[in-house]
């Protein structure tokens, strides 16, 4: 059995003893699995274990020094990099002997010589390549969280500490800034523009097409560095293969070799992990009710008190696709608020310049902005001025490799759209594409990725909620329009357990099963029927189809928002209610 | 999938001789008559060449280069796999794994084998030939150590290998090639999708040595090679001198290199995965064969390129592999020519015979939305659309049909469109709000009455569209017209909300009339309450919100692929009108136009019956053949067509089954009597008795619903003033005119 330490800090070394324990124990030709992944998945059994590999979403790469355990929590940006072929096999000559290596080592060799590949017992294997990016979310907000969180951080530093990774706490705040200097990354392959990330290109020694675009999951591998020595020397000689693609922009990312990886849970919240999954789940279905309550006053805070607008933006934070069969998108709920106070001070500056990154200059949008990153994982803003829909790509587009775009993030990430802050102007071609990015995504929840003479449409699952001072552009399933109670409220500060309760309560309630019995969808079909006739009768507007679709829809999100996973009349007439009174406000 | 090396223990120079031997012999494979083998004793190198019916490719081919007329010699394995199967020989399948050595073989063999030429080559035509010429004569004088050229300095030709055609072998995806492939000839399948610049390879570098004036000759086999510096010749070496060496880049060879990356097509890829690409190398005369946007398939070889200089520190024990293209085959370039696999052609055949296709075909339209049965076939016949003619003066009769359906919002047109558009080849979705073109500009604005942001999109360009069937594009100064062959379908929400009986589709759309009169059919669908309806509509879209799913149909609709492989079956139809059936058409048209006369004389005429509507009937007509699968058109099919273009005029007449408050009691008695109309039997034959409603009826039905006799006689006097109805001079029986 190998130690913890011992696998993190020279995980090559390990490799290298597996493989020659798995020689000596078995005579059949050599190949290239000889069970690397599972020899370190039992090393790290435990949570405890593995939140001792450091993490290279906290620490900066460059402190890291090559050939180390790192883990990575990350979304597959691409796909499309294909496989490499390496020795995995190999024997050199040196003057101790025949030596032979493993995998995960190809930078140990760095003389190539031309008896190596003559060899009889070179085994020729390949690896496939992943672009990873860190889970684009809102940073700050989930950097504190973490910092916050149990004694992983503790952990990190007495590791760091141990690699001799930095000296002091101070040392470590530095390395955090000068991440935002230092660029390992290619800023165009993370979807929102001007913002720090890590990146790493991950590559996988199995097959394994069950890992797709936008797939979130923590890699546990071995780190190997770009080295200094080539970024000075980026332009190779004279290579045709460089003519019209560059890939020396990849080489400065830093290389992972996957030992193994686990895929997280779905909402990418660190609070919730796998294992307690069941116990935290009834616990927040035991508290719903009350948390319900609290949390629609915390959101109406920024809604100028306004709670009919708050618990739609609650069964908003709720919604997701849980089915899409035969062309249908069931789950998807984009909402749209209309009478938003627009931006009273326009600061035309600040907006226009496309070098920020990406957030809310209404002052109003800011309020609520500000709430919703409390409470949910993965959140970002969207404002929509003319620069932001000409200048940013909002969907991934390729031109040599894959470029990603505002909404190739992983699904269950939220949206707050602001068109408040739009003026009079004109679009573009990126705007006019930009503009039909959305209106799809609101439509049907698939996201177009851009290729030269072809589309691809890859199925997304993001919340949005739009903003407007009239009625929205953009297709949305429900409008609310605000009415505003107090001037304006000032904003609650919450407790940290009060927000983790938040966090949990949206985190687990959004992706619990829902059915519906015969019964009720009997009593439910029977008042369709009946709305109609009397309608008729009466010559008002009929219900359509449409809108109890809408109906159905809502009536699941506020059976999950009260805990319940199981559609009754009670919450079937509330229901109604919510949306009788919606209507009306139209 | 780890891959050992093995070794292969080939006699390279007895297979020299096979293909030394199939290119001597091999006999074109298309002989007219079948040769005797004695025949082979003809004279290959006769100026008339052998006769036709025998001839030695390759031989052939050879000789032409040798005179310089053909510069590459293409190895088809056909050819290879036909004339060694005699010698039960895997010669082929070792050419497959292990290409780029046999064409080194072969370009020896060629060698070898390469005829004197038959035609005087000038000498002056060619830098290279002129240099030869000086070199061989230098050479001469020289005579006793003669320094061998490389054979690739002389050499005139390439060679490249045309994969088996064997139908089995399906062209890879580029994710499908691994390393398994490495060295082996495959043949690729994608779009090209970015082409570099043709530039000149390096093959041969020729130096001079500055003291001893001797050439000195270095082949390049890789991307980057290192210059030779010191003259190895005899002379300078007995000198103990050695001389410097002068590039020559005259004397040198180059071959065109151009570098192409092919990338994997849609139905490659697997779900939720991005596409791969991968580079392509073309040599020589391959060079400028592919250009961006043609799919492909490419054959070549799989080759590795060891990475180099700082990137081979970084990259230690890597490859980097690309294809070295020995064989392009364009694909169609319409995507809507679908190719068909022998199990769709029988489907096809299948489906063809069966009498019910035309219904079954429209029911597969959307099968999650219920009724709408005419609606659906109107769709169907827009997608196979009717055969577009050109006049012998360049007239163009559009073939293809529009279809407008309009109606209240939540009656499943949008969904019906994008099923449509979905099925069609090339069906584009768009709609009038907050959507334009891709590569056009928008214009945001603020509506000044409702404080909505607009997106400003452009409604002429479907006018053009639809009425000349071109349209025109002005970009950077130039503006072009460009023919459109497309059928517009579209669906259009009433002005207010819903829609009002009461005032014109025209004015209930707000689109122009002359837009509306260029569609061949307009539906009016309304949503009006009905107790069985709803409850279907209600159990629907509960059950999917419930099972997550659709509710089984009651019948098995074809998928949208085959409805997609079927219409393009039927559109490579041109169905023709035989005379009968045009004149039952004009006979038809003719009473249309009567009915028009009554329409306008009675008010409520939405439609107008014009030259289009016989166009339309014709279309439709043509369409339906098309679905039959036929090449003409029957009087049945006219009378369906004519029974569309009814019921499409007839749902823009109904009204409103809603008794509103403001109904005046003469509507009311009205609906009473339509309706005990509606109800009586279907006449069979000619006997219009049946079709009769007895005064007294009517009248105890009207006293049950409360009214007077007065309002009743009211009624009476007003409808039958309008023609519609007649009252017989005893007053018993009424007879609806229509």
């Amino acid at each position: 059995m190998y130690t913890v330490t011992e696998c993190i800090e020279n995980p090559l070394v390990v490799v290298k003893k597996i493989f020659d324990a798995y020689k000596g124990s078995t005579n059949v030709g050599i190949g290239n699995d000889y069970e690397v992944s599972e020899n370190f998945k039992n090393v790290f059994a435990t949570e405890a274990a593995i939140k001792m590999i450091p993490s290279i979403n906290d620490i900066c790469t460059d402190d890291i020094p090559s050939n180390t355990l790192v883990r990575f929590r990350c979304m597959i940006q691409n796909t499309g990099l294909g496989h490499e072929m390496y020795l995995s096999v190999f024997e050199t000559f040196d003057s101790s002997g025949v030596k032979e290596e493993g995998s995960h080592t190809n930078n140990n060799v760095n003389s190539f010589s031309s008896n190596l590949l003559d060899s009889p017992t070179t085994v020729l294997d390949e690896r496939y390549l992943y672009y990873c990016v860190s889970v684009p979310e809102n940073n700050s907000n989930v950097i504190k969280k973490r910092s916050n969180d149990d004694d992983s951080i503790e952990d990190l530093d007495r590791l760091a500490t141990k690699l001799n990774l930095f000296d002091d706490e101070q040392h470590h705040l530095e390395n955090h800034n000068r991440r935002q200097l230092e660029k390992n990354y290619v800023a165009s392959k993370f979807p929102f523009p001007n913002e720090s990330h890590v990146s790493a290109i991950v590559k996988v020694y199995e097959k394994n097409d069950s890992l797709k675009v936008g797939d979130v999951m923590e890699i546990i591998g071995v780190l190997e560095h770009f080295t200094r020595r080539e970024s000075g020397n980026n332009n190779d000689e004279f290579n045709p293969s460089n003519d019209f693609i560059d890939p020396s922009s990849l080489l400065k990312v830093p290389r992972l070799h996957a030992i193994f990886y686990r895929k997280l849970h779905s909402s990418s919240n660190p609070l919730i992990s796998e294992v307690n999954l069941k116990n935290t789940t009834l616990e927040v279905q035991n508290t719903a009710r009350d948390t319900r309550n609290s949390l629609i006053q915390y959101i109406a805070s920024a809604f100028a008190g306004d709670l009919l607008v708050a618990e739609f933006v609650l069964l908003q934070l709720l919604s997701r696709i849980y089915n899409r069969r035969d062309g249908l998108t069931l789950g998807k709920f984009g909402i749209n608020i209309t009478n938003i106070p627009p931006s009273s001070q326009i600061d035309d500056k600040s907006v226009s310049s496309s070098s920020l990154p990406l957030s809310h200059t209404n002052p109003f949008t800011r309020n609520v902005a500000a709430i919703l990153s409390s409470v949910l994982t993965k959140y970002h803003d969207l404002p929509l001025t003319l620069s932001t829909l000409n200048n940013v790509f909002f969907y991934p587009r390729c031109d040599g490799v894959l470029d990603s775009g505002v909404f190739q993030v992983s699904d269950g990430t939220f949206f707050l759209v602001d068109e408040t802050v739009l003026k009079e102007g004109t679009l573009g071609d990126t705007g006019v594409r930009n503009m039909q990015t959305l209106t799809d995504i609101l439509n049907t929840q698939k996201l177009n990725y851009v290729f030269p003479f072809n589309n691809f449409q890859f199925n997304i699952d993001i919340g949005l909620i739009i903003f407007s001072t009239a009625k929205s552009f953009f297709p949305v399933d429900c409008v609310i329009p605000l009415r505003p109670l107090a001037t304006q409220e000032t904003m609650p500060s919450l407790s940290e357990e009060t927000l983790t309760e938040y966090q949990k309560y949206i985190s687990i309630l959004r992706y619990l099963d829902y059915s519906i019995s015969e019964s009720v969808s009997e009593f439910v079909q029977n008042e369709f029927v009946k709305q109609r006739q009397t309608a008729a009768k009466n010559g008002q507007s009929l219900m359509t189809p449409d809108d109890l679709f809408l109906q159905m829809n809502l009536a699941r999100l506020t059976a999950l928002s009260f805990g319940e996973t199981e559609l009754t009349t009670e919450i079937w007439k509330y229901t109604l209610n919510l949306d009788r009174v919606r209507r009306e406000r139209l | 999938m780890a891959l050992t090396t093995k070794h292969i223990d080939v006699n390279y120079e007895a297979e020299l001789e096979t293909i030394k031997n199939f290119l001597e012999k091999f006999k074109s494979a298309k002989p007219r008559i079948e040769v005797e083998e004695d025949s082979m004793d003809i004279d290959l190198y006769g100026i008339e060449g052998p006769p036709e019916e025998f001839s030695f490719k390759y031989m052939e081919q050879l000789q032409k280069i040798a005179n310089r007329e053909q510069d590459s010699l293409i190895i088809e394995l056909d050819d290879v796999s036909s004339f060694i199967n005699r010698e039960n020989n895997d010669l082929v399948g070792r050419i497959i794994r292990n290409a780029k050595h046999y064409i080194d073989v072969s370009l020896r063999a060629t060698d070898a084998l390469m005829p004197a030429p038959t035609k005087e080559i000038s000498y002056t035509d060619d830098v290279l030939d002129v240099l030869m010429a000086k070199r061989k004569e230098r050479e001469q004088q020289k005579s006793a150590q003669a320094v061998s050229f490389p054979p690739g300095l002389t050499r005139r030709h390439d060679i490249y290998l045309k994969p088996l055609s064997t139908l089995n072998i399906s062209p890879l995806a580029v994710r499908e090639v691994t390393g398994g492939y490495l060295g082996h000839l495959v043949t690729i399948r994608g779009i090209i999708t970015r082409v570099s610049d043709v530039k000149p390879f390096l093959l041969i570098n020729t130096y001079a040595c500055d003291i001893c004036g001797d050439e000195v000759f270095q082949e390049i086999t890789k991307k980057s090679f290192m210059p030779l510096i010191d003259c190895p010749s005899a002379q300078c070496k007995l000198n103990k001198v050695p001389g410097k060496l002068v590039m020559e880049t005259r004397a040198s060879k180059f071959l065109p290199f151009q570098e192409v990356k092919l990338q994997e097509e849609t139905n490659q890829v697997p779900v939720g995965h991005i596409p791969r690409t991968m580079t392509i190398h073309l040599y020589g005369s391959m060079t400028r064969t592919l250009n961006p946007g043609d799919r492909v398939d490419v054959a070549g070889i799989y080759l590795p390129t060891p990475y180099t200089g700082f990137k081979a520190i970084r990259a230690g024990l890597l490859t980097d592999t690309y294809l070295e293209a020995q064989y392009v085959g364009q694909l169609k370039k319409q995507y809507d020519k679908m190719e068909k696999t022998p199990e769709i052609e029988r489907k096809i055949q299948e489906l063809s015979k069966d009498p019910n296709i035309y219904t079954r075909l429209a029911q597969s339209i959307a099968p999650e939305i219920f009724g709408h049965e005419d609606v659906k076939k109107a769709l169907l016949l827009l997608l196979v659309g009717g055969v577009t003619k050109t006049t012998g003066d360049g007239m163009k009769i559009r073939g293809d049909l529009n279809v407008c359906l309009m109606g209240d919002p939540g009656v499943a047109k949008s969904q019906l469109l994008k099923f449509i558009s979905k099925v069609a080849p090339r069906g584009v979705y768009t709609t009038g709000r907050g959507s334009s073109g891709v590569g056009l500009t928008a214009a945001v604005m603020r509506d000044p009455v409702t404080d909505e942001m607009v997106l400003d999109t452009d409604r002429t360009a479907i006018h053009e569209v639809m009425e000349q069937q071109t349209i025109s594009i002005s970009k950077a100064g130039i503006t072009t017209t460009l023919n459109a062959r497309t059928s517009i379908l579209a669906a259009a929400n009433p002005l207010y909300g819903r829609y009002n009986p009461k005032i014109s589709p025209v004015q209930n759309i707000n689109l122009p009339a002359a837009l509306l009169s260029r569609f061949d059919v307009l539906f009016l669908i309304l949503d009006s309450p009905s107790l069985t309806g709803d409850t279907e509509l209600a159990q629907h879209v509960v059950h999917v919100h419930t099972h997550e799913n659709h509710p089984s149909l009651d019948f098995e609709p074809l998928e949208g692929q085959m409805i997609r492989y079927y219409v393009a079956e039927a559109r490579s139809k041109r169905p023709v009108v035989s005379k009968d059936v045009s004149d039952y058409i004009v006979d038809s048209y003719v009473r249309l136009r009567q009915n028009q006369v009554e329409d306008t004389a009675r008010k409520r005429e939405f439609t107008y019956t014009s030259a289009r509507t016989l166009l339309a009937v014709l279309r439709m007509s043509q369409a339906l053949a098309r679905i039959r699968l036929s090449d003409v058109v029957i009087q049945n099919d006219v009378d369906e067509a004519l029974r569309l273009i009814d019921v499409s005029k007839a749902s823009l007449n109904v009204e409103r089954e809603v008794v509103d408050g403001d109904t005046s009691i003469s509507t009311r008695i009205y609906e009473l009597i339509r309706e005990m109309y509606n109800r009586l039997p279907e006449n069979e034959g000619e006997d219009d008795s049946l079709r009769q409603l007895k005064i007294v009826d009517i009248r105890d039905r009207a006293y049950a619903k409360g009214f007077t006799s007065d309002q009743l006689q009211e009624c009476f006097d007003e409808y039958s003033n309008l023609n519609v109805w007649m009252i017989d001079n005893n007053r018993r029986y009424l007879t609806m005119a229509y």
